[in-house]
């Protein structure tokens, strides 16, 4: 059960584990993750890479790799994402649920001008004329502020560089007015100037739309300037969640605390050296006792190694899994 | 695409020289001749043959006579066939061999692409296990193999279809088209399949799905093209493929083509009939080639940018 | 994916490819048979108190009988079917694997120099190439084998010279990138001539591909030389092939398919084996491919 209880929540993910089936045995990229989206609200998922914070998303759009399993439940708008056969949820995704992708150089197709691809969506769902959705998806890349939009949607993506190939992207996702976007790392692969720019296109858009956003990232940069709350991932777990600024401004959990001192910051005082948190991210999945994060932790007691700490309230929408921290509740 | 046209009629022409010096000159080096064999004549006709074909000039001279010859589109008379022109004889054995070529290649790719794609989408079921057995019979069974064992159980046993010649029904042609396009069928379903197969796993197909627009849009929209694109590369190889198998072919068939004179030719020393054939066959490919990279440019915006 | 990473298991490419090329349970199979054949050709006539070509007059046309001394009967010269059929393996066989490797060696080299060297020299070298594989490429063996006088040597050149191209072809590509890396950056400072790097560097690199490619060149070489054989062009009576048994055989088909089964019952068992084990290596050696 979750601790933090929305009444008006628009995404419900209850109990949320991602398995993999591999030739060396299982792997679980998810462990049992609760956590509620409200109408709007702009959510944060941190952590390094092998988290298993993409394949929440991938889980949500029903789009894991052949060898993936999900269990656990994720209601959106009243309905289980994660029962829903294919064709039904045909009619969420796409439509009231749109996902954006790390690596804007291949996620379109490179046969298929880049209006068309946009306008597919429109003609399929809303019943649109070509023309018409095509029309749509020029005013669409306008409005993320490609130039000369109109003759744009004519070319084929390798005519692109990668950030206008990103605000593509941006725009298929939003065209149809999504209630919920899903941001998988969309600024990861573009060069950092041009990070900011996408993200401002992002944020502005779904403010203006009303959109809720899902941004899953490892630049808490990004996550402290766009996001109103955050999940800190670890191991396929909830480390902490809480709104951004006190989260960042005091993190309770020690991954977290590492987390942060691992960003490098332009105000403070020049460190001889970067800091970084010491070790390796356990293999083998998450499934083994104890805290994930026990072996790398330089607060480690005993019962770390042997017993999984489970989520607690550390103060008013604030949780934290760590068997040091907050006894509030 | 003029200019593509103009460069790739421009290569064309020049594959086409090259073939036409390099197999003029391998045939007349090899030893030999169109008249060494069995009759004796005497020496006195020999000299007087040899000068009507003009085969007492200097090599160079014969080669630039030739040459000459076929800017004008005279391919010179045939040796062996006495008062036939070289051109009558491709003329009257094109209808046979292009009516036997175009359906294999039709018929190879269209069953080729549908299996590797049925394969590459429903992975180890019937279909697929069926296709991949077509494709391993089709590689390792040779042509000049299942012909006659074809022939044998189709025509000789079972009386369904004629063992060969050329009549006026359908039902003679049957037999050396599959026979002619199975091993094209096998390599194109295997192409399509890989192709397809990896394609699935792209990400703009994950991006496509992701827009909810259903699972066999994904496919006949956005992931057919790729997996089409390796088999239209293939299609002049596979036309290569064709004109080999047709030599076989025509003869296991006793069909009037084009193919079941070339060995009969080059045994024999039948210069010209050997050279026509080889700049019809050549010409084939090149324009084959040349139609494969139009369609490749069509299907593939960034190969037209080129 | 790389949200599911896994700590590396060390452990050498090659032996891990070799580990995964004996999981293959088709292709492990395929090289017992072809064992089992290879053996059969080369040292199975020497049971017989005949040779391929000993014509027996008595014992015309006989038929199936394994247990007379002509277990797969004769032919209409009296000559043993089975050490004929044998024999002719020995020929295929010999040419099937010493052409791929030659091939394979030219097309390295040929690929290795191109690729490496770039600039014009690759320009021009792969404008032969396009040309050559513009050619008909029946008509091309059939010319050279002609010109080559006939015989076995004459259709072992012709065969090799037209199978040199996608060998050569793909190790270019290789080289290509293999050319801007750093190690090969290091070797050039460090004084090695291109030649050198080429041996030392290049070829070793572009190696499990290739062995991969000349795997699939194996039956492409036995087919083209029982392809002309078949058509008289290539290895003649009274020397046997597998090609030439098999258009014998064809000739007979209407009234004694045995003479037809056995050369081609052998010939494609041959072609069947190569095919898995080629299939095998590719797998083992590129296991994204499938």
């Amino acid at each position: 059960m979750p601790l933090i209880q929305m009444t008006d929540s628009l995404l419900r993910v209850r109990d949320l584990v991602v398995q993999f089936r591999l030739p060396e045995g299982d792997v679980t990229a998810v462990d049992n993750v609760s956590f509620d989206v409200a109408p709007g609200e702009v959510l944060g998922i941190v952590g390094e890479s092998g988290s298993g914070k993409s394949q929440i998303l991938f889980s949500l759009m029903g789009l894991l790799a052949g060898n993936g399993r999900v269990s656990g439940a994720a209601h959106f708008a009243g309905q289980d994402l994660l029962a829903m056969p294919p064709r039904a949820l045909d009619q969420v995704r796409g439509v009231a649920m749109s996902m954006i992708f790390q690596d804007p150089m291949t996620s379109l197709s490179p046969y298929k001008r880049v209006g068309d691809q946009l306008a597919e969506g429109l003609i399929v769902h809303k019943g649109l004329s070509r023309r018409e959705a095509g029309r749509e998806a020029g005013r669409m890349l306008d409005r993320v502020r490609i130039p000369d939009a109109a003759r744009r949607a004519r070319s084929y993506p390798h005519e692109f560089s990668g950030g206008m190939r990103q605000r593509v992207m941006i725009a298929m996702a939003l065209l149809v007015k999504p209630q919920l976007l899903l941001a998988d790392e969309p600024t990861t692969a573009l060069d950092v100037t041009i990070q900011a720019q996408i993200i401002d296109i992002l944020a502005e858009l779904a403010r203006e739309m009303g959109t809720a956003i899902i941004f899953v990232t490892h630049d808490l940069g990004v996550v402290a300037r766009l996001c109103d709350r955050v999940i800190v991932l670890y191991g396929g777990r909830i480390m902490e969640e809480g709104p951004a600024a006190p989260l960042f401004a005091a993190p309770a959990h020690p991954y977290a605390k590492g987390l942060l001192h691992a960003t490098p910051r332009i105000a403070a005082p020049l460190s001889p050296r970067l800091e970084t948190i010491a070790g390796t991210p356990r293999a083998g999945g998450a499934m083994l006792p104890g805290c994930p994060f026990a072996s790398r932790c330089d607060q480690r007691i005993d019962i770390c190694q042997t017993a999984q700490p489970p989520l607690k309230v550390i103060a008013p929408g604030r949780l934290s899994a760590c068997h040091l921290t907050g006894n509030a509740a | 695409m003029l200019r593509f046209l103009t460069t790739r009629a421009g290569d064309g022409i020049l594959t086409l020289a090259a073939l036409v010096t390099l197999t003029f000159f391998v045939m007349r080096l090899a030893p030999g001749g169109p008249f060494s064999s069995n009759r004796k004549i005497s020496p006195d006709i020999l000299a007087n043959i040899e000068a009507t074909y003009h085969l007492d000039e200097p090599l160079l001279q014969q080669f630039l006579r030739y040459v000459w010859g076929v800017v004008r589109f005279d391919f010179g008379p045939s040796i062996r066939f006495r008062d036939y022109s070289v051109a009558d004889i491709l003329i009257s054995g094109l209808p046979y061999s292009l009516t036997i070529g175009l359906w294999a290649v039709l018929v190879a790719t269209v069953t080729g692409v549908t299996l590797g794609i049925l394969g590459a989408l429903k992975r180890n079921s019937i279909i697929d296990y069926s296709a991949g057995v077509i494709a391993v019979i089709g590689i390792a069974v040779p042509i000049f193999v299942l012909a006659p064992l074809m022939q044998v159980y189709f025509a000789l046993t079972l009386r369904w279809l004629p063992v060969g010649g050329w009549g006026d029904s359908w039902r003679n042609l049957v037999l050396p088209i599959v026979a002619l396009s199975l091993p094209n069928i096998a390599y194109i379903s295997r192409l399509t399949r890989a192709a397809m197969i990896e394609t699935l796993r792209e990400n703009y197909i994950r991006t496509a799905m992701a827009k909810g627009i259903g699972g066999r849009r994904v496919v006949w929209n956005h992931a057919l093209t790729g997996a089409v694109l390796p088999v239209v590369a293939y299609l002049g190889p596979a036309t290569a493929a064709i004109i080999t198998g047709s030599i076989v072919i025509e003869t296991i068939f006793a069909l009037p083509g084009i193919g079941r004179h070339f060995v009969d030719a080059a045994l024999n020393r039948d210069y010209p009939l050997v050279m026509g054939i080889t700049i019809l066959y050549g010409g084939f490919l090149i324009v084959f080639n040349t139609l494969a990279d139009i369609l490749r440019g069509w299907l593939d915006p960034r190969v037209r940018n080129e | 994916m790389s949200d599911t990473s896994l700590a590396p298991i060390p452990q050498s490419t090659l032996s891990l490819q070799m580990g995964r090329f004996r999981q293959n349970r088709l292709a492990m199979a395929s090289i017992v048979v072809l064992t089992a054949i290879i053996l059969a050709c080369f040292i199975g006539p020497f049971f017989f108190p005949f040779t391929g070509e000993d014509a027996d007059f008595d014992a015309i046309n006989l038929g199936v009988d394994f247990t007379s001394i002509h277990l797969f009967g004769t032919d209409n010269f009296g000559r043993d079917l089975l050490v004929r059929t044998l024999e002719g393996g020995r020929v295929s066989l010999t040419i099937g694997f010493l052409g791929a490797v030659v091939a394979a060696i030219i097309g390295v080299l040929y690929g290795a120099i191109s690729g490496f060297i770039g600039g014009r020299i690759d320009r021009i070298m792969m404008r032969l190439v396009e040309v050559l594989y513009g050619f008909p490429y029946v008509i091309l063996v059939i010319l050279l084998s002609l010109l080559f006088g006939g015989g076995n040597l004459a259709l072992f050149a012709a065969i090799v010279f037209t199978l040199w191209l996608t060998p050569a072809v793909i190790v270019r590509g290789q080289a290509q990138s293999l050319a801007r890396r750093e190690f090969v950056e290091a070797a050039r400072a460090g004084g090695m001539t291109d030649g050198q790097i080429i041996v030392t560097h290049i070829v070793p690199n572009t190696l499990s591909t290739v062995i991969v490619y000349s795997s699939l060149l194996v039956p492409e070489v036995i087919l083209s030389e029982s392809f002309l054989s078949f058509l008289g062009i290539g290895i003649k009576e009274p020397q046997a092939s597998w090609g030439n048994l098999i258009q014998s055989g064809t000739a007979a088909m209407s009234t004694d398919i045995r003479l037809l089964l056995l050369p081609a019952g052998m010939l494609a068992t041959v072609l069947f084996c190569l095919n898995f084990i080629a299939d095998g290596l590719r797998d083992a050696f590129d296991p994204n491919d499938r």
